[in-house]
């Protein structure tokens, strides 16, 4: 349990001894008893976590002082303890936004009590909660989720560190499993709005009846099944970031509520007349080329513009060079670690192996490729043996080791030898060459 | 000694966990500022002053409450209450009379149950 400090203001000298004395059974809290509104004011810097104050004071009413000190300290918890008892003041202390109010009679004690060990809970979750998203900060920093040093992935360090001095909208771009979404976490949570949500939307992932409620939210009864009002993804991601993955499957119809919604900086709930402010800032993310859909008339045009904002294009791995083996270090030792096995090695034939392929699934292939690798492997190594890659991206890997005709009509011929069990009839048959063109070749050792 | 028919001290013990020292030290304090109240309960009849008639009975009824004094919290209502109504000055002292000579009773009470700790 965590320190308390409460602040206990009461006229009644006897009354407020007996509350202090009573508050400080726990030696949880910190007690100190003022006999004046000002007294209290006065003391404000030794910042309490509560106060529970008496609603007739001697020089100013308890709400003034509440009021006071609200206006520096507007999170501070107030319990009113009063011995007034006309339901006119009880309304009066409660709408003025007080924690907690009770007359003084023969239960106040319990109230007192458990007012303030809710308070003490509520202000626990909160540390727990700052702490928290401290740590979501730290996982976040850039170094932590995009590792690399090739020069693509440093320009895109550099435009996150752009992107996080200012509001600006970010538009992410690059092919499947780069890392939009990771970029997008790390520009919110290295961004003054860190301490506010996040919010990630797969636009594709929603049926298109569906987004406009997902977006904006509703409200009770405005359609069949509406039977409580929902707060939309732009309302929740206020203060914070709204994160829209896959932007360019957004509909026609839809495009122009999103644009509206980012050009007066409100929305409307479906089945709501009121305007709600919103202080959302967007990151989108796409892995089509959005200015060809724009060409094709599939994308607003003037949508397209306000959303460009700062463009960030993550490379795809390929273009990474030594960024492969980089990273494929940093996953073996993280399963290593996740697994609880001691850290592997690579040996040099499976990191050439590792870095002739093109990774169609960009790092999210390559972390599966090095999770099964670290499980195949029952040494302190992982080996050429221990790398497979997806026999359907077999061709593209072809096409980058950038060799001969010769030698790619060699590899080709080999290859559909393994998958016929060396049947020589049916592989020339399957490629439309003579079985003798086979032979020859294996016969000179080319295969 | 006979205990009295109920305890005044049942309040200051759940207050304070049932602690002697802390109740004697209590009851000590209310049996210093107390006086000072009816006191100043008096002077505000001399001085016809509503005011502070209304606020010293309304804070002195709550911690006469915790004593379990019921009689003399019911006295202390009807002086704030009718402070608050701006009832006639002639009907203010015969009530404070009446609850001074009320705690005179308590007060022995009391300090027969502070024996008993």
């Amino acid at each position: 349990m965590s320190q308390l400090r409460i602040f206990v203001v009461e006229d009644d000298l006897f009354y407020g001894e007996l509350l202090k004395r009573h508050l400080s059974l726990n030696p949880d809290n910190v007690v100190d008893l003022f006999n004046t509104g000002e007294e209290c004011l006065e003391n404000m810097h030794l910042k309490p976590d509560v106060v529970s104050l008496d609603y007739g004071l001697p020089d100013m009413s308890g709400l003034k002082v509440m009021n006071k000190v609200k206006q520096e300290y507007p999170d501070l918890p107030f319990i009113i303890v009063s011995g007034q008892e006309d339901v006119k003041t009880a309304i009066e202390i409660l709408k003025a936004g007080v924690y907690d109010y009770f007359v003084k009679d023969k239960d106040t004690k319990d109230r007192l009590w458990n007012a303030i060990n809710k308070i003490r809970t509520h202000n626990n979750l909160k540390t727990e909660l700052n702490e928290l998203k401290e740590e979501v900060s730290k996982k976040y920093a850039f170094r932590n989720i995009l590792k690399g040093n090739s020069t693509a992935i440093q320009q895109v360090f550099g435009l996150m560190q752009k992107a996080i001095k200012s509001n600006i909208t970010v538009s992410i771009s690059g092919e499947t499993g780069t890392g939009k979404e990771l970029v997008a976490k790390a520009i919110h949570y290295n961004s003054p709005r860190k301490k506010k949500p996040f919010i990630a939307i797969n636009v594709a992932a929603i049926p298109n009846e569906l987004i406009e409620s997902e977006l904006f939210g509703y409200e009770k009864g405005a359609f069949t099944g509406a039977n409580a009002r929902k707060i939309g993804k732009f309302e929740q991601a206020s203060g914070g970031t709204l994160f829209l993955d896959e932007i360019g499957e957004m509909d026609a119809n839809m495009q122009a509520k999103l644009l509206r919604a980012i050009q007066e900086k409100e929305i409307t709930r479906i089945g709501g007349n009121q305007l709600i402010k919103v202080d959302t800032r967007l990151i989108v993310a796409t892995n089509r080329d959005l200015a060809r859909e724009l060409s094709k008339g599939l994308f607003r045009e003037d949508l397209y513009y306000r959303l460009l904002g700062l463009p960030i294009e993550l490379p795809p791995l390929r273009q990474r060079g030594n960024d492969i083996l980089l990273l494929s270090k940093h996953f073996t030792r993280e399963f290593c670690h996740e697994n609880s096995v001691p850290t592997k090695g690579i040996t040099e034939e499976a990191q050439n192996k590792l870095m002739k392929y093109a990774y169609p699934g960009n790092v999210r292939e390559l972390s599966s490729i090095i999770e099964l690798a670290v499980v195949m492997s029952d040494s302190d190594l992982i080996d050429e043996n221990h790398i497979n890659f997806s026999a359907s991206n077999i061709a593209i890997d072809f096409l980058l080791e950038e060799t001969t005709l010769l030698e790619y009509e060699r590899k080709i011929i080999k290859y559909y030898l393994e998958k016929n069990n060396k049947n020589v009839v049916l592989t020339a048959n399957k490629l439309g060459i003579g079985k003798s063109t086979i032979y020859r070749m294996i016969k000179e050792s080319q295969i | 000694m006979e205990p009295p028919a109920y305890s005044r001290l049942s309040l200051m013990k759940e207050y304070l966990g049932d602690d002697p020292i802390q109740i004697k030290e209590m009851v000590q304090l209310f049996l210093e500022t107390y006086p000072i109240d009816i006191h100043e309960l008096e002077q505000a009849c001399l001085d016809r002053n509503y005011s502070i008639l209304q606020k010293t009975a309304h804070r002195l009824k709550s911690s006469v409450q915790l004593f379990n004094l019921d009689d003399a919290r019911e006295i202390l209502v009807t002086i704030e209450m009718s402070a608050m109504n701006e009832g006639a000055f002639s009907t203010f002292l015969p009530l404070i009379q009446q609850f001074k000579s009320l705690m005179e009773t308590e007060v022995k009470n009391i300090q027969t149950e502070i024996q008993l700790l």
